[in-house]
């Protein structure tokens, strides 16, 4: 079964100037956010999108789904599959803080936009998935 | 599979990142393991759980959640009775996470019903009861299966008789 034992490959979307978004955005993570992200990201890189109930949740965009990191203040990590091999693939696209429990507006267009861009320029725009560790000024790929 | 276990030795030194870590590592293993088992008994349904738990298909749904953390013994006890498995709950070292993140796969969430649970099947019952059919055991075939029977009814008939 794909979700049983069959590893994924994380990529993190990269802007424009060349950036990893989302180290750029983990590194702002406090200390327990970061530890809930971590174990999310391996589960989802260790038995895909579809063995974890509610790993991920939908979102307005029909590709774009939502990693949740609940706490005293809670974020989301939006991702699509793919968007290159849909079957062994994930990009981690944006990361937001919630207020109330909702994404700040415009936030699923804008990880759609980023979606779109790298399926355009995978070679760009996206790179594989930088751990950023606890105490985050140290950094380890994969 | 250990492809965790160095950055975790490492990260797990600090106290909130290991407890923040485990919250999460808890949560969803309990949510994915109610949905493997369900699943495991012939695709069972979430509304057939519910029915045998007594509890609201919704409820179910609600539980089978990664993001789910306010567990209660009470509805675990009745998940477990549904689901024809034990409850079990310990505490453990640091050292046992590491190995339970390594195995986190549907096979390993699988949990077997008394009635399919190999230390109770008929042939494990009679080596119990008869060490000396030991030997049988790793024989898997229905004729070794036959020869195990014939021997175990041929020492109830010798103790019936003696």
């Amino acid at each position: 079964m794909i979700d049983s034992g069959s590893f994924w490959t994380l990529f993190d979307y990269v802007d424009r100037r060349g950036r990893n978004a989302i180290k750029e955005w983990s590194r702002e993570l406090e200390k327990k956010p970061l530890a809930k992200l971590h174990r999310k990201l391996e589960i989802l890189e260790s038995t895909g999108p579809d063995l974890a109930p509610g790993l991920l949740k939908g979102t307005r965009q029909r590709h774009v789904d939502k990693i949740k990191i609940e706490g005293r203040v809670s974020f989301a990590l939006l991702v699509c599959r793919g968007p290159i091999s849909m079957q062994e693939e994930m990009t981690l696209l944006l990361g937001a803080q919630e207020s109330d429990r909702q994404l700040p507006p415009g936030t699923e267009d804008a990880a759609e936009s980023r979606r779109i861009e790298v399926s355009e320029s995978p070679i760009e725009r996206r790179t594989l998935h930088e751990h950023v560790s606890w105490p985050s000024n140290e950094r380890t790929t994969g | 599979m250990n492809m965790y276990r160095g950055r975790l030795m490492k990260e797990l030194q600090d106290e909130d990142y290991r407890y923040a870590y485990d919250e999460e590592f808890a949560n969803s293993r309990m949510a994915t393991q109610i949905k493997v088992i369900r699943e495991q008994r012939n695709g069972m349904t979430q509304a057939q759980l519910a029915g045998k738990a007594d509890m609201r298909q919704s409820r179910i749904s609600a539980l089978e959640n990664v993001d789910y953390s306010a567990w209660s013994i009470s509805t675990l006890r009745r998940l477990a009775q549904a689901l024809g498995v034990r409850l079990t709950f310990k505490f453990e070292s640091w050292g046992d996470l590491l190995s339970e993140v390594e195995s986190f796969n549907r096979e390993a969430l699988q949990v077997p019903d008394f009635e399919n649970d190999p230390a109770f099947n008929e042939a494990e019952v009679a080596i119990a009861a008869f060490p000396e059919l030991g030997a049988f055991k790793e024989h898997k075939s229905a004729r070794d299966f036959v020869q195990v029977m014939a021997k175990l009814e041929e020492r109830e008939h010798g103790l019936a008789s003696s």
